[in-house]
């Protein structure tokens, strides 16, 4: 296999200009740590103990609240796909709710739950929901009317009975797609949750920069950017399991 | 078997019925086409017999839905309409999974089933790397699988090439000299249905009603090129373009 040069010689010059602006004196190391500073700063914060904790806080907040924003969303999107009733009547609910970013909840958040990874699971969650419910109803209501006659035909008249062998099957693509653009809005959540004080990656960052500790605010970005890397190639191996069907 | 009185179709918000006053009987056993141009009803008359529409006039006698061992009328669409993410053999398996078969048994029908229509080597295949034929052939054998006592075929070779179809309307003759069981087969091909078929019924008008209904009565197995069949292909376009 041939290696792909250039993607490599774009992150080369990439990091020497990196390099290069607080080395000129352009900007002071404390504003802009120079890429060559943050090996160093990302072995101490593994070795002083604060990299793991912050990371297994993290994930655990991102996972349960994916999790519980997803598989909310998709069941909700689920009824409101089949039912036109249903979707008729969240139709207002949702019209007002929607457009409240996540963030707009911290409050809410924090009188509920207090600065605990409950507030953060909160946060997470319902900004998966909205995603994954609007994927899931769309990719529901999409579902090819004749797969739906073929189902009737051979004896599945009802909605419960086709849910599973044909309906869902039927959105997955849609409802996929879905799961995954909640993957990369539910690490914005959780670091954003965690700037507020939970314990965290989002946290770690907050702290570092109120001492100025630059190049730990950037492994700790470089964390969040490695580990969304991480989630969406495994989702991509996961999809690619459950749509093997396709070409 | 199946029996129509006066029937009528008007579908829901439509002004004027597609089908009207339409009288038809249909024995156990009979192999009917149902021929006329497209638009005119054919299709519908199918699903009006396998319960997936209502008629809003006249009687329709048509098999009850099953006791949940058989299905008592299996569909063959046009465009062979598997379930793409699932293999040619889950596909057959699809229609008795809503029966209380054993699953071993359930599993050597549709074994046995591929084997008819020729499929066993492609049982693990996808429907995406079947041809069209050999997807018309899956879909076939998932209508048998379920044991029905009425076989409904909607153009069920109308788009595939001449020598696929040729291929499938033998295989399809074949299968019925064996099994004996009822099919109603619609197509706009005439020399297809004469072929195949012990009676032509040949649906006109708007809205259509029993324009022409012609036994076949031609000893089987039948070749393409008999006179008497180019005789009745000729009456029945004749009246079609009347």
């Amino acid at each position: 296999m041939r290696l792909p040069w250039r993607p490599f010689l774009g992150l080369a010059i990439f990091l020497a200009i990196w390099e290069a602006v607080p080395d000129s004196g352009l900007l002071p190391s404390s504003l802009l740590p120079p890429p060559s500073a943050i090996p160093g700063a990302f072995w101490r914060e593994v070795t002083g103990g604060q990299w793991l904790p912050a990371l297994g806080h993290s994930l655990w907040h991102y996972l349960a609240g994916l999790l519980i924003g997803t598989v909310s969303g998709i069941a909700v999107g689920v009824a409101a796909g089949l039912s036109r009733g249903l979707d008729e009547g969240l139709s207002w609910v949702v019209r007002v709710l929607r457009p409240i970013p996540g963030l707009a909840w911290v409050p809410f958040a924090i009188l509920w739950f207090g600065i605990s990874s409950g507030a953060a699971l909160f946060i997470i969650a319902i900004g998966v929901f909205w995603i994954n419910l609007f994927a899931t109803t769309a990719a529901v209501r999409a579902v090819d009317p004749d797969l739906i006659e073929l189902a009737n035909a051979f004896g599945r008249r009802d909605q419960w009975s086709k849910l599973w062998p044909v309906i869902l099957p039927a959105a997955a693509p849609g409802i996929l797609a879905g799961v995954r653009t909640g993957l990369g809005q539910a690490w914005m959540a959780v670091v954003a949750a965690e700037l507020f004080g939970v314990p965290g990656i989002g946290q770690r960052m907050n702290q570092a920069a109120s001492l100025i500790a630059s190049e730990i605010v950037v492994v700790c970005m470089l964390t969040i950017a490695v580990l969304y890397g991480v989630m969406d190639m495994l989702f991509l191996v996961v999809q690619r399991r459950i749509m093997r069907w396709q070409a | 078997m199946i029996r129509f009185q006066q029937l009528g179709l008007t579908f829901p918000g439509a002004t004027r019925p597609v089908i009207s006053g339409l009288d038809l009987t249909v024995a156990a056993g009979e192999f009917v086409a149902l021929v006329g141009a497209s638009g005119v009803g054919k299709s519908t008359l199918l699903r009006i017999v396998a319960r997936l529409l209502a008629p809003s006039a006249g009687t329709a006698d048509v098999p009850a839905l099953g006791d949940g061992k058989r299905l008592p009328v299996a569909m063959v669409f046009q465009d062979a309409r598997l379930l793409p993410w699932r293999t040619a053999r889950d596909n057959v398996l699809f229609g008795m999974e809503r029966l209380t078969i054993d699953p071993a048994e359930a599993a050597r029908r549709a074994d046995a089933l591929l084997e008819v229509v020729g499929l066993s080597a492609h049982a693990e295949k996808w429907p995406r790397q079947l041809s069209g034929g050999q997807r018309q052939r899956v879909a076939i054998a998932r209508a048998l699988a379920v044991e029905p006592d009425v076989l409904l075929m909607d153009e069920p070779f109308g788009a595939l090439d001449a020598i696929t179809r040729e291929t499938l309307q033998d295989e399809l003759a074949q299968l019925h000299m064996q099994s004996g069981r009822t099919v109603l087969f619609v197509t706009h091909d005439i020399d297809e249905a004469l072929y195949l078929a012990d009676r032509v019924v040949l649906l006109a008008g708007s809205p259509a009603s029993v324009s022409l209904d012609r036994s076949v009565a031609l000893p089987r197995p039948r070749r393409r090129e008999d006179p008497g069949l180019q005789a009745l292909a000729a009456e029945i376009r004749a009246r079609l373009h009347a």
